[in-house]
């Protein structure tokens, strides 16, 4: 049952609610807790059993880390982080490592026979809930949460029905006590969570699904050239975010339906001034747990600050700030695009976003310098125009390479912007992309409602308390109208390839 | 959460129903039920344009019939007129709601069915047969099935924009691709072709449209074949024997042409627009023309004028055949002139 389906908006979710409001207030989060397991049985039956696991893992890591001693608190926090690894490890990864050294060493010459892949069902959310149990191990050995002492509500935590299968990452400290508590439902949330799921339906099924058939034309062809290339570039950029921000927006929604506020995972990432800005606003969750768990307990490690302290000492003391930097920002990216999955092109995209923001660190000031020189505001339409068109070339360049089956596929389309554009081609080729002419405008006027309600939302207009303040029977036309949107212009049922959840898979 | 809130909230479902319902009332298909009703509408609309009760052979199927199946070529080399009604996809429900409409204003001599659609995990009108809940919305609220029925509804200038559907009017359904991607015969599951070792089921649905549209077909005096057209990376063994089998025990003529493939002359090399799955224009050439002589030398005689009529009925069927030939002969030129453009 995908968040998209409307087994879960319309059966599932009401269910729940209806459930947990009819129990009394002390077993709600019994209810939450049988829906989530529930849930996730009914598309990962018994894969279910890693997520229990890794509940179990951190209830124990939490336990046995009172009262003890920070050298023995950070023994228990090493072998428990450990265990949850080595399941997201040997199920994930293990094929990708194993046939990678195998290449490696048949490259080397040596004869090693026929390999046979290693095969596992990597469950559904395993790389959502084992990032949620580290940061709940890490948050209590660094006495940022006291541990839980009820494991069935550290499962809620650890398997909330929402959040499961494509984030947002929460932590625990933001909405265990929420879950828990036995709250009421209220009107206003469950209001304000469905017009959330109706605009996260709008992104996915109106746009993203729409788009999926041209993006997945233009990334079959071998034939590349530039100008097919760029637009599909472009498409497949456009139709991950709105896949996966519409995905988020009907997660934030189920979770703000029940009373629990998740944290936001996307807040308008094509206005970033930079790389690193965009990714401050795109995928948060996933950005500030590696800045938490890896980007500082890199920086502050003592083979790091070694470094950084012998390139005082020497002559290079500007480069001690590059050297932290470089070390926190590689592990950073390389495990961001290893995360994704067990592909090279993932890795190749964690490098090439490391590259980028490297740079951007080393160059960021030079360049306002340089704006200084010449008396340019950096908030002058030049510039932002220069910085937009900058970060859109550098987004699509490496989603591009996201979506690339391999890097070659890759470098080809890569290649061909500059070898051989072709501009004029692509204009006979357009109709060859799936999609139908009235696809176009469908197209057109949905990306342009997005874009408008970004920028409303980007000047802080609080759009809801707009529509709130319409009479009573223009809200209602106004919902109806939308609903509608979405059901007559929704990419779904026949002529229609079903596309699943983007996320859902990493 | 109060009870006026809750009686708002209600009120507002309510709404909404109320909406849902009379939308479907309004949207969706009055005399047939139909997975894809869009593009059966479409189809229909085009065939439509054909004078009445001038079409001999009804080609039907999915998207290896209208790429295999030229009815202007077939007309060019044999005499008799075709339509191919296949649609992209098309479901055995749709093949048998666009069929049982074309007998509304055509008597074809002969139905020739496209089997690939037979084998097809979902050929009823529901998205998925297992998918109960949504099957039970779409059929309280049939808007949520024929939700994008609108583009059938808007100018076919607007709507066959695409190019392998622009021109399906003009050639009877047939879906022109010039453009060649071979199949890869070094590939890695060249030698799979047709020997893929998988397990193919008809389902109790595909079972009963084929029932039916075999029963349609033969209660309208019409004769019916099955056909497989040449697909290089979906056609298999297993299809073949479990279509073979039906045909067998209702007495029907199977052509797979898969088995057929050098005396059709298929080359994979030139042949095909997408690597195999589909013939371009040069493929459907071959077995257009190795199609009308199969069904010329197996179906003798049903092309042939009643006998016993007045000269007076004579008279009016020989203007009327030579209106279709002026007509056709006009279509044929446009076609090979639309070839000479690429």
């Amino acid at each position: 049952m995908a968040y998209h389906s409307i087994q879960y908006f319309v059966l599932f979710l009401p269910l729940v609610m209806l459930l947990y409001s009819l129990f009394p207030k002390k077993k709600r989060w019994a209810v939450l807790l049988a829906a989530s397991l529930a849930f996730e049985w009914m598309f990962s039956s018994f894969m279910i059993v890693f997520n229990l696991v890794v509940v179990a893992i951190s209830y124990t890591a939490g336990r046995l880390m009172e009262g003890q001693k920070p050298k023995k608190k950070k023994k228990i926090m090493y072998v428990s982080l450990l265990l949850e690894l080595i399941c997201l490890i040997v199920l994930k990864y293990s094929d990708f490592f194993v046939f990678s050294g195998y290449s490696l060493l048949t490259g080397l010459g040596l004869e090693m026979g026929d390999y046979n892949h290693i095969k596992f069902i990597v469950p559904i959310g395993i790389s959502y809930y084992t990032l949620q149990g580290i940061s709940y191990i890490v948050d209590v050995k660094r006495k940022k949460i006291a541990p839980s002492h009820d494991i069935f509500k550290l499962a809620l935590y650890l398997s909330f029905f929402p959040q499961i299968m494509e984030g947002p990452i929460t932590r625990y400290d933001e909405v265990a006590d929420r879950l828990c508590d036995g709250h009421d439902l209220t009107y206003s949330d469950i209001c304000q969570g469905y017009q959330r799921i109706l605009y996260g339906l709008f992104k996915k099924v109106v746009i993203a699904d729409r788009m999926n058939v041209a993006v997945e034309t233009v990334f079959a062809r071998g034939d590349y050239y530039g100008a097919l290339s760029f637009l599909g570039a472009i498409l497949c950029t456009i139709q991950l975010y709105m896949d996966f921000s519409g995905t988020i927006d009907i997660a934030i929604g189920s979770g703000k339906v029940l009373g629990v506020s998740m944290a936001e995972n996307f807040k308008q990432p094509f206005f970033a001034d930079n790389a690193s800005d965009f990714w401050h606003r795109w995928h948060i969750t996933l950005g500030t747990w590696f800045k938490d768990y890896i980007f500082y307990p890199v920086s502050l490690s003592s083979f790091v600050t070694k470094q950084a302290k012998a390139c005082k000492k020497s002559n290079k003391a500007w480069f001690a700030t590059y050297i932290t930097a470089f070390w926190s920002l590689i592990c950073v990216w390389l495990s961001n695009g290893l995360w994704h999955g067990p592909k090279w092109t993932y890795i190749l995209y964690g490098v090439y976003y490391f590259l980028i923001i490297f740079l951007e660190y080393m160059l960021e000031p030079k360049f306002k310098k340089f704006l200084n020189k010449h008396k340019w505001s950096p908030k002058s339409p030049g510039v932002r125009a220069f910085r937009f068109i900058k970060l859109c070339l550098i987004v699509i360049v490496g989603e591009m390479f996201f979506k690339a089956d391999t890097w070659s596929q890759g470098f080809a389309m890569f290649k061909s912007f500059f070898a051989n554009p072709e501009l004029g081609r692509l204009f006979s080729d357009i109709s060859g992309l799936g999609l139908d002419i009235y696809d176009y405008p469908i197209l057109l006027f949905s990306l342009l409602l997005v874009l408008a309600i970004s920028i409303m939302k980007e000047k802080k207009a609080n759009i809801r308390s707009k529509i709130e303040s319409m009479p009573l029977l223009c809200r209602w036309a106004f919902w109806y109208a939308a609903v509608f949107v979405v059901i007559i212009f929704g990419a779904y049922g026949p002529g229609f390839d079903a596309v699943a959840m983007m996320y859902a898979t990493f | 959460m109060r009870m006026k809130n809750i009686k708002k909230a209600a009120l507002f479902v309510l709404g909404l129903v109320v909406l849902l319902a009379t939308s479907s009332a309004l949207i969706g298909p009055k005399d047939y039920a139909a997975f894809n009703y869009a593009d059966v509408r479409t189809k229909l609309k085009s065939l439509d344009k054909e004078a009445d009760y001038s079409i001999d052979v009804v080609c039907a199927g999915n998207s290896q019939s209208f790429y295999a199946c030229s009815p202007l070529l077939i007309y060019k080399e044999f005499g008799f007129t075709s339509y191919d009604t296949g649609t992209a996809g098309q479901r055995l429900c749709d093949t048998y709601a666009v069929l049982s409409e074309t007998y509304k204003t055509q008597a074809p001599k002969l139905v020739v069915l496209e089997v690939d659609g037979v084998i097809d995990a979902h050929p009823g009108v529901h998205e998925k047969e297992d998918d109960y809940f949504f099957n039970a919305a779409e059929t309280v609220f049939p808007i949520l099935h024929y939700h994008s029925v609108y583009y059938s509804s808007l100018p076919k200038s607007l709507v066959n924009l695409t190019s392998s559907r622009r021109n399906e009017k003009l050639l009877k359904g047939y879906h022109l691709r010039t453009d060649v991607k071979p199949y890869d015969t070094d590939g890695e599951d060249s030698d799979a072709y047709m020997y893929v070792d998988e397990d193919y089921q008809m389902t109790d649905t595909a079972k009963s449209y084929l029932e039916k549209i075999v029963d349609l077909a033969r209660s309208q005096g019409s004769e019916i074949m099955f056909l497989s057209a040449p697909s290089a990376t979906n056609w298999t063994m297993n299809k073949h024997e479990a279509v073979s089998e039906i045909a067998e025990s209702k007495g029907i003529y199977y052509l797979d042409m898969n088995l057929q493939l050098e005396k059709i002359g298929i080359d994979w090399e030139v042949d095909t627009c997408d690597g195999g799955e589909h013939l371009n224009s040069s493929g459907a050439k071959k077995t257009s023309s190795y199609l009308g002589r199969f069904i010329i030398e197996n179906f003798p005689g049903i092309f042939d004028k009643p006998e016993g009529l007045s000269d007076t009925a004579k008279t009016a069927l020989e203007v009327k055949e030579k209106q279709i030939k002026e007509n056709w002969d006009r279509d044929y030129e446009s076609y090979m002139n639309l070839l000479k453009e690429g």
